[in-house]
């Protein structure tokens, strides 16, 4: 058996059903207006109707005062909102949030439709968008001549950064044709007077007044221009095509303006601070090098240059004593070299030999006698021994092998 | 440097202080540098001192525009 619910619930559920519906929560519906009601709170109740059918309506007072045209019974709109339920009397109902006169609604579903055209096809990606200058050299604006638009521009112009170079496109911005003017203008920009910055402006007026802003074509020349472009066309809450295809959108002309340049006090407070950044910048880095060189300067050897000398001179007399006792140790060990190998040749020394009782024989001229041969008989000859030499004459040579 | 426009030199003025400030920077370089940053501020200066207000209407409207005025 099923569990019975309260009434309360049931409409909630339904209430919650509605709002889960994504072609309830934002819907355009035509209709003629009929039982028209201004409750004296501000809200507006009425019934939509068609020739085979009726839907509730209510528009609160938030939204009716934003409307520029009263509504009355028989009028043909369109109006756009959600659809939701009233719970105390389980009637839905549709909650109107804006409402079009028969031609606005037109225009309004000619306006959405290619809105979504362009935005598929990619004219307002925001990867496509310029970035405004923060200088321009010079300002191109495209707006009518006349009116208030100019005046709010050049005021804010003139109170921000007064040595503007302003260049002004005249141009109709309503009216049958008047994109191909603005359109015009952009090209002009780009092509016969280079500016820096664009500004299209218009100011307030109906759907229909605004509507060269929402023509393909301008939002075409729009997004094919090298030069960045501010749209600024009717009031806050007026929104074109031409925003949408703009590198930046402005609230009102007057807010194009403050976009396109700075205040000429806070590039004046830049510049000052860029000088002071510079001019610590510069003597940090002096400073810091400073106290490297005063590390440097600090160091025994630089604040007492004769220490270097005395260090020097130190060292030198060490290594002078180095070398002095290893030439000490070299002649130590030479002479000890030395008087083994006298000791050695002593032995071999014919001195040595003749001490022992042998004596070497040489001839008159001093040449020793080594053979039988190297002499003759009555020759004299002379033998030394350790003490002296002893002159004989040969009697007689006679060779061992018997030569 | 002259013909560089007022937004290039403001970006170069911003990228040196920065480096200017970084520190690490020899000092010749520094030199150079703080040289450079002081020049970029004269000549702005001086950019802005030159600059006049300037207004004028352009396009093929304007004959019509100044006719009417």
């Amino acid at each position: 058996m099923k569990t019975a619910v309260s009434v309360s619930h049931l409409n909630n559920y339904i209430k919650m059903l509605f709002g889960k519906d994504r072609h309830l929560s934002d819907i355009l519906v035509k209709g003629e207006i009929s039982n028209f009601k201004l409750h004296h709170s501000g809200h507006m109740y009425f019934t939509l109707k068609d020739n085979k059918a009726a839907v509730k309506c209510v528009m609160f007072a938030s939204y009716a005062g934003r409307l520029d045209f009263r509504p009355s019974d028989g009028m043909q709109i369109t109006a756009g909102g959600y659809v939701s339920v009233y719970e105390k009397s389980g009637q839905y109902q549709l909650y109107v949030a804006n409402m079009m006169d028969e031609g606005e609604g037109a225009l309004y579903i000619k306006f959405e439709k290619l809105k979504k055209q362009l935005l598929e096809e990619g004219l307002f990606d925001e990867s496509r968008k310029k970035p405004i200058p923060i200088l321009p050299d010079a300002i191109g604006v495209i707006t009518s001549a006349t009116g208030s638009v100019i005046k709010d521009i050049i005021n804010v112009l003139d109170r921000r950064y007064p040595k503007y170079n302003l260049l002004l496109y005249p141009s109709n911005v309503q009216g049958k044709g008047a994109e191909i003017e603005i359109a015009s203008g952009i090209r002009y920009f780009n092509e016969i007077r280079p500016v820096d910055v664009i500004i299209i402006a218009r100011g307030g007026g109906s759907i229909e007044d605004l509507w060269p802003f929402n023509e393909e074509y301008l939002a075409r020349t729009i997004y094919n221009s090298s030069v960045p472009v501010i749209s600024a066309v009717g009031h806050e809450t007026d929104f074109t095509i031409a925003d949408f295809a703009a590198d930046r959108r402005a609230p009102t002309p007057s807010a194009a303006a403050e976009i396109a340049v700075p205040e000429l006090s806070a590039i004046i407070s830049t510049l000052e601070s860029a000088k002071n950044r510079l001019k610590s910048g510069i003597s940090n880095v002096i400073s810091s090098k400073e106290t490297i060189l005063e590390g440097l300067v600090s160091r025994p050897v630089m604040t007492r240059p004769d220490e270097i000398f005395n260090m020097a001179s130190q060292s030198v007399d060490r290594s002078a004593d180095n070398l002095h006792k290893a030439f000490q140790g070299i002649v130590v060990k030479r002479s000890a070299d030395f008087r083994e190998i006298t000791a050695k040749l002593e032995l071999l020394s014919p001195l040595g030999t003749i001490a022992r009782g042998y004596s070497v024989i040489t001839d008159s001229e001093e040449h020793v006698i080594t053979s039988v041969t190297e002499i003759r008989v009555g020759h004299d000859i002379k033998a030394q021994v350790a003490d002296g030499t002893i002159t004989s004459k040969v009697m007689k040579t006679e060779g061992t092998h018997g030569k | 440097m002259e013909n560089k426009s007022f937004e290039v030199l403001m970006k170069e003025l911003e990228e040196l202080v920065a480096s200017l400030e970084n520190g690490e920077t020899r000092l010749e370089e520094a030199l150079t540098l703080y040289k450079k940053g002081i020049g970029i501020i004269e000549l702005l200066g001086k950019k802005l001192d030159d600059a006049k207000k300037q207004i004028e209407t352009v396009g093929e409207n304007s004959k019509k525009v100044k006719s009417n005025e």
